[in-house]
């Protein structure tokens, strides 16, 4: 490849584009997050959901939240790379304000008729329910990096 | 051969691998951006110090099990200068741009 900015031929610029695309294969193959790491943050949620089963929660919640955090931070610094914090694509933005949104009602929901029919078991199923949601959505990120990485169809 | 609007920054080898290393990613560490470019450490501090002048990268200290480890990230306008970079030299190839987006 040519070093020359003004002067540069189709041929080095199609020359400089190929390596442009094999670092960012590299960079999207870097960025696959491990299926155990969105295992974890799975299970970590879930118990935070599940935990309002309990009469008095508030002195456990803590527990999942600091793990969590604990979790995500110890994981990072271990990968040696991580993709990004925020999706630049406003349909992945828009996808994540509505699974928020989703895990809002399900958690407030849930708490109201724990509340107001005594029913330990909601929460028990609303943490079930959030924990598969972000499993199966931490499996769709994944999927769609390998995709990004020309792998995504055999896996 | 075409006049062209490249980035005289990012168009060196070397400094436009590490911009499409870091395109998908949030931030890398040293060692793993080394090892990808297959560089000397002496060879990517250069770049990217490069690059840092230029105010599209920059660093971050860590610690891994007692160790110091240095992570590297695009800034936002060496984001915009490395995408202004590529539509560029899309155009110069008279190629269309088929890479996966952010």
């Amino acid at each position: 490849m040519m070093n020359d900015v003004d002067n540069l031929s189709p041929e080095e610029a199609k020359e400089a584009l190929a390596s442009v695309v094999n670092m960012e294969s590299a960079g999207w193959r870097r960025a696959v997050p491990d299926r155990w790491f969105g295992a974890v943050v799975a299970v970590l949620i879930a118990s935070l959901f599940a935990l309002y089963a309990l009469e008095d929660p508030y002195p456990y919640i803590v527990f999942p939240i600091l793990g969590l955090a604990t979790f995500i931070a110890i994981a990072r610094e271990k990968s040696g790379a991580y993709g990004q914090d925020f999706p630049s694509s406003k349909t992945n933005v828009w996808a994540i304000i509505f699974f928020a949104a989703v895990m809002l009602v399900v958690f407030f929901g849930s708490i109201y008729i724990r509340r107001a029919f005594d029913a330990a078991w909601v929460s028990l199923v609303a943490g079930l329910l959030v924990g598969l949601m972000v499993f199966l959505a931490s499996e769709g990120e994944r999927r769609a990096y390998l995709i990004k990485t020309g792998q995504g169809e055999s896996n | 051969m075409t006049k062209s609007q490249l980035n005289s920054v990012i168009h060196a080898p070397n400094r436009l691998k590490i911009c499409a290393f870091l395109t998908p990613l949030q931030e890398a560490e040293f060692q793993v951006l080394r090892d990808e470019l297959g560089v000397s450490d002496s060879v990517l501090s250069k770049h990217l110090k490069q690059l840092e002048a230029a105010g599209y990268v920059a660093f971050r200290k860590g610690a891994v099990s007692g160790r110091q480890r240095m992570w590297a990230g695009l800034t936002k306008s060496g984001r915009k200068a490395f995408s202004g970079h590529v539509e560029e030299l899309t155009r110069i190839a008279g190629v269309l741009d088929t890479r996966p987006t952010t």
